[in-house]
């Protein structure tokens, strides 16, 4: 009964949306500003219909209703409750549900926060966001509906894949999606000005803290998903170049390049084709990110669903590209940036190869995911392509980034001197070769990585420096001490802080990829209280164990590990059982520092008596981890940073003396 | 001036770039063949990085654990086959009958030497518990 109840509220909301998306226009046209009104109505009418139909869905999950094919598909009565909450997001058609319910919130939000100033594009803002809902909504009420129900009702369910069952893993897709749909507001907002031929920066500057959210939310997301494979998929790493992750990597990739390009268009004026052109293929590539995941085209450890959705998926994104970039075609001439990049020297020229390099990546990405399936669907061959592949444009771009990250802060807007550039460097330059020297002295010999940890004390020194100036002056201003003054500098200038505290967290998440490079792995077999020698720690196997946790039954070897002769940690990889699944799941256990981790896997218990292990000593993970909280400190920052108009810069630059002190 | 300058130095990135991706892309490359096409022409395919997809003929497998290595056959058909050595743990879910994919080397022998070893599970591999009486001990059978 309440299953139909949420197909119900899905067909209302699909109507609904259809409405919100025609009566924008009419409005327009007919100068009748209810009809755009009425549309405003629609958008928060088809929010409401959406909780309503994401309320039944969880309803069922949480009283284990499995007449609902898609609650016996990914729950059960053992379930904890937390998985059986998230088991929403378990597979497809509850995926769908979830972004259509995120979108369908961000919409209301957009929908009456820009009413004011917005006049001209919001109509078509909801338009175009109308648009989304009406091709998610209708694959929600045609081939991925989630009520759809079974009979004879099942007693139990199929349980969620266990490999999800993990705090990282429940929040992964949905920051993902958040990302996603994150983007979508810029991306709508870029459609609505094209449509109405309104191209100054009003769009870029207005959905600056919507871009910035995405990013995080794709950022977080994405380390989850890392989090989420080293400690649940057991091979030891954390990427592995999947086409899965290489279809979130894609749109991050062009996001950033977005977040940064659009800088260049709200202070220079420039770049108004080439942001246009981002914002749209990054929707773009997160349509085809879904298409990969969903359709189950490529071979990967996450193409579990195989459906109608993936066809539909690439109708809907070859739709929404030709209409984007014709729309775009339509008014180039109305985006002709007065502006270029005045001299070789200058921040403009950073911007612009930041964007070189990312955009770069993201080609390359792009290409080592598709190519395969293109090779396959015109040649017939099978082939994959391999970690070489991406690696050889990734490091040495990602390299670059890493230094352009320090030479960026220091580069003035249209003109460095050579003087003062040599004279600024001098430090940070002499400081990155004597880490280098120290770490060579020290017997690292590989020269890409000297160079990343040499760049790394570079840009840090150069971020500090830049900070550790500015807050001499504001401390000066204000008669105080500079370490006193941090907050008034913050306050200053949150989204240039902001965004040093990211590129710092940066800093960190290359420092710790870098650590790939020193992996060391072992196979080994141990007896009972015999301890080996292994990768720099003492292993001492003491006993086989069984433990029930929560839904699982565990099969652990409880290990000592020594170091330097002392007990550090007492480690238990396992394999664990699960009620509703016919194989073991690895259990990886990790005693980690901040140097490295050591990173034990049971490969099997033998008949006799011993136990087969990997062990894994990966370096500098935690660094990666590191970065996470300076993101999350630099885009709270960054996000209540409020963009002034061009039109009224000096109004706002009055406010921001004003407000300064404060 | 500058702006000739500045389209140089881009030009020259973007070069590069596409440089290292077509030639990554002929270097980086493997393909995949079923054992049918590899003991074809055997001898074509030595010492080559490749990947074979194929089902792990039943009672072939053996794992020994002091070498941490696992060897089995995989065939195509059921009747000719390629002997496999993998160099590496035992995936949970590798058991005979089923599709695996190997990455790795022919040898001269005509053993293939693999470094990868790809379990595929099939769409279904959740099984219906209601059909299993005592789960715990219909799960040990399948571990072994």
């Amino acid at each position: 009964m309440l299953p139909n109840i949420g197909f119900i509220f899905l067909t209302a909301a699909l109507a609904v949306s259809i409405y919100g998306m025609i009566a924008p226009h009419l409005g327009v046209v007919r100068n009748n500003w209810n009809l755009v009104r009425s549309a405003q109505y629609a958008t928060i009418l088809n929010f409401v219909l959406v909780i309503g139909a994401s309320a039944v869905l969880w309803q069922a999950f949480v009283s284990d209703n499995f007449s609902v094919r898609f609650v016996w598909e990914n729950s059960s009565t053992d379930l904890p409750l937390l998985y059986k909450i998230t088991g929403f997001w378990g597979g497809m058609d509850g995926s769908l549900l979830f972004w259509e319910l995120v979108l369908a919130g961000f919409s209301t939000v957009v929908a009456y926060a820009y009413q004011r100033g917005h006049r001209e594009i919001l109509p078509y803002v909801i338009l175009t966001l109308n648009a989304i809902h009406v091709f998610l909504l209708f694959l929600l009420v045609t081939w991925s509906n989630p009520f759809d129900t079974i009979f004879p009702i099942p007693l139990e369910g199929r349980g969620l894949n266990p490999l999800l069952q993990h705090p990282a893993m429940a929040m992964h897709p949905p920051l993902l999606y958040l990302g996603y749909i994150g983007f979508s507001i810029p991306f709508a907002f870029a459609i609505a000005s094209l449509i109405r031929g309104r191209l100054d920066n009003a769009w870029v500057v207005s959905t600056r803290r919507w871009t910035l959210g995405a990013w995080y939310a794709l950022t977080v997301g994405q380390m989850l998903g890392g989090q989420w494979a080293y400690e649940e998929l057991g091979w030891g790493g954390y990427w592995g170049w999947d086409p899965v992750e290489n279809a979130s990597l894609m749109p991050w990739l062009t996001g950033t390049a977005f977040l940064h390009s659009v800088i260049l268009q709200e202070k220079r004026n420039m770049m108004k084709v080439w942001n246009m052109v981002l914002i749209i293929v990054t929707f773009g590539l997160s349509i085809l990110g879904t298409f990969i995941v969903r359709s189950g085209v490529l071979n990967s450890v996450h193409a579990f669903a195989q459906s109608e959705v993936g066809p539909a998926f690439l109708v809907f994104l070859t739709f929404a590209m030709v209409v984007s970039f014709f729309l775009l075609f339509k008014r180039i001439r109305l985006l002709e940036s007065r502006h270029t990049a005045d001299t070789l020297l200058s921040r403009e020229s950073a911007f612009l190869l930041n964007n070189l390099f990312l955009i770069g990546i993201a080609f390359t990405v792009f290409l080592g995911t598709v190519f395969p399936l293109v090779a396959e669907a015109i040649r017939g061959t099978k082939l994959s392509i391999q970690a070489p592949f991406f690696n050889a444009i990734t490091a040495p771009l990602g390299i670059a980034l890493l230094f352009l990250m320090g030479i960026g802060t220091l580069l003035a807007w249209r003109h460095s001197s050579w003087e003062y550039l040599v004279r600024n460097f001098r430090a940070p330059v002499a400081l990155a070769l004597l880490t280098a020297a120290v770490l060579f002295a020290l017997g690292v010999r590989h020269v890409w990585a000297l160079t990343v940890f040499g760049g790394a004390v570079f840009t840090a020194w150069i971020v500090f420096a830049d900070f550790y100036k500015s807050a001499r002056v504001v401390g000066r201003q204000q008669q105080i001490g500079w370490l006193e003054a941090i907050p008034a500098t913050l306050a200053r200038n949150r989204q240039r802080w902001g965004g040093s505290l990211i590129h710092l967290g940066m800093v960190f998440l290359i420092v710790g990829l870098t650590g790939n490079w020193f992996n060391a792995e072992k196979n080994l077999t141990l007896s009972k209280n015999q301890p080996v020698d292994v990768l720099g720690y003492q292993l001492v196997f003491k006993e086989s164990r069984q433990e029930q946790k929560a839904n699982a039954t565990l099969h652990m070897a409880v290990i000592e590990v020594y170091r330097d002769g002392s007990l550090v940690e007492t480690l238990r990889p396992a394999k664990s059982f699960y009620p509703t699944q016919p194989d073991p799941l690895t259990e990886v256990d990790i005693y980690r520092t901040v140097g490295e981790d050591l990173y034990l896997v049971l490969v099997s218990e033998n008949p006799d008596g011993t136990v087969t292990l990997r062990v894994l000593v990966n370096p500098l993970v935690m660094m990666a981890w590191f970065a996470f909280p300076l993101f999350t400190l630099g885009v709270m920052l960054a996000i209540f940073y409020r963009p002034r108009r061009l039109e009224s810069t000096v109004a706002a630059a009055r406010l921001g003396v004003a407000g300064g002190g404060g | 001036m500058n702006r000739q300058l500045q389209f140089i130095i881009g030009g020259v990135i973007i070069a590069a770039i596409l440089g290292t991706v077509i030639y990554q892309t002929t270097e980086s490359t493997v393909f995949f063949y079923t054992p049918n096409e590899i003991l074809a022409a055997p001898a074509s395919f030595e010492g080559k990085e490749i990947r074979i997809g194929g089902r792990v003929v039943p009672e072939s497998a053996q794992w020994n654990p002091a070498k941490v290595q696992l060897s089995f056959r995989v065939t195509e058909n059921g009747r000719t086959f390629i002997p496999v050595v993998f160099q590496g743990a035992k995936p949970d879910m590798f058991r005979e009958g089923q599709g695996v994919v190997v990455e790795g080397r022919m040898e001269s022998g005509g053993v293939f030497r693999a470094s990868n070893l790809l379990v595929k599970h099939s769409e279904e591999y959740k099984i219906d518990p209601s059909k299993v009486k005592d789960r715990e001990a219909a799960y040990r059978t399948l571990i072994k």
